[in-house]
């Protein structure tokens, strides 16, 4: 009996406290992506377009992004201080509105990994399109489209 | 090295069974005559006498070593357990305190008590130094606090540091246990346990996720290993009846 309380001693210094995986895909960086409403006679569809901005603004910094650009799809970030942000997107003759809240799930992953700060449950208090929906309500690299603005 | 363990862990409790199997009487003595040895009346007192026979106290060698060898690190677990014979009421209480650095920048500070109460069983039955071989089951609770610094890098709106705290975190568990219990010299006991924890929750961890339960260890593992290298003392309540 003693031998086998004794044998078993390597199992003590067997390590159990196995760190998570260091799978990290927080962003504050929200994706939007512009769709055309597409009739035919049998169905209705969205199809991706390109838009042309002459800038976007982003509430609470200075900075201008998308600059004369022409694109289907932005990626603009969230104010990481506050649980709300407001983007305008500047169009050649008009400006549309689109104000996003979000809740910030703090966490760390393991203290080799780091922690971060998830932005989770998404939501659109107001916009000036007519038509936007919510793809995903989690900002993360792995996601590909958290707005949807059909128009 | 986590496979590793379980297949390590799979030949303990094979040893363990192998053990108990081979502690059964055969056929020729379960067919033997009611007068049989004295050993065999003890086994048959311990099945049916339920009362308390004795109280051990002891602690967890392991969490003092790790204390002393870890930085960041302090825990101290006291056990006990009251001999009914075949079963034992056992109740464990430790202090764990945990510090991290975190490697983008912060720190987490843990603190808090658990305790764990359930039953064993002992597996063997004709022992005359009342060794164990026992599996059990326990239901574990902690409360603690903890706080944590997040370092926010964000070139737009600007660096900062999130300091967070959950001062008040209450997380329970459930565990199914299996070990020795190898009397060393006169009153002096030695033994191991090892725990299958599962079913944590907690509550009250409002301004991040909790990392760490004291007790039960990582919050994101639902399932959870854990180990003890304990030292015992035993008191006998008063004479066998």
């Amino acid at each position: 009996m003693r031998f086998l309380f004794l044998g078993l001693l390597s199992l003590v210094f067997s390590s159990c406290l196995t760190p998570p995986d260091c799978l990290v895909t927080a962003t504050n960086r929200l994706t939007i992506h512009f769709y055309k409403k597409v009739v035919t006679s049998s169905r209705v569809s969205y199809k991706d377009t390109a838009m042309n901005f002459l800038y976007i603004k982003v509430s609470g910094t200075d900075s201008i992004y998308y600059q004369n650009a022409t694109t289907a799809l932005v990626k603009l970030p969230v104010n990481t201080k506050t649980g709300s942000t407001t983007f305008t997107l500047y169009q050649p003759g008009k400006s549309d509105t689109i104000a996003v809240t979000y809740q910030a799930r703090n966490l760390m992953i393991s203290p080799e990994c780091g922690a971060y700060v998830y932005y989770q449950n998404l939501y659109v208090p107001g916009s000036s399109y007519a038509n936007v929906v919510i793809a995903s309500n989690l900002l993360s690299t792995s996601v590909a489209t958290n707005i949807e603005v059909r128009f | 090295m986590k496979s590793g363990f379980n297949i390590l862990l799979i030949i303990f409790l094979v040893c363990i069974l192998g053990d108990v199997w081979a502690q059964q009487p055969a056929p020729a003595e379960i067919s033997a005559p009611a007068d049989t040895t004295s050993r065999q009346r003890e086994t048959d007192t311990l099945k049916q006498k339920f009362y308390p026979r004795a109280i051990r106290f002891g602690t967890d060698i392991l969490a003092l070593v790790k204390s002393a060898v870890v930085s960041g690190y302090g825990a101290y677990e006291l056990n006990a357990d009251v001999d009914f014979g075949k079963y034992y009421l056992a109740v464990d209480r430790g202090r764990v305190q945990r510090d991290y650095t975190i490697s983008n920048g912060g720190d987490y500070h843990m603190n808090g008590t658990y305790w764990r109460v359930g039953w064993d069983a002992n597996l063997l039955k004709q022992d005359p130094d009342r060794n164990m071989i026992f599996l059990g089951i326990r239901y574990g609770w902690a409360s603690f606090q903890e706080t944590m610094s997040i370092s926010v890098k964000d070139q737009v709106f600007g660096d900062h540091i999130k300091d967070l705290s959950n001062p008040n975190v209450r997380a329970a568990w459930a565990e199914l246990t299996g070990g020795l219990r190898i009397r060393m010299w006169n009153q002096i006991w030695m033994g191991y346990t090892a725990r299958f924890k599962f079913a944590p929750s907690v509550k009250g961890s409002d301004a991040f996720d909790t990392y760490e339960i004291p007790g039960y260890g990582l919050r994101a593992e639902s399932l959870y290993w854990g180990f003890n290298y304990q030292v015992f003392y035993k008191i006998p309540f008063k004479k066998q009846k």
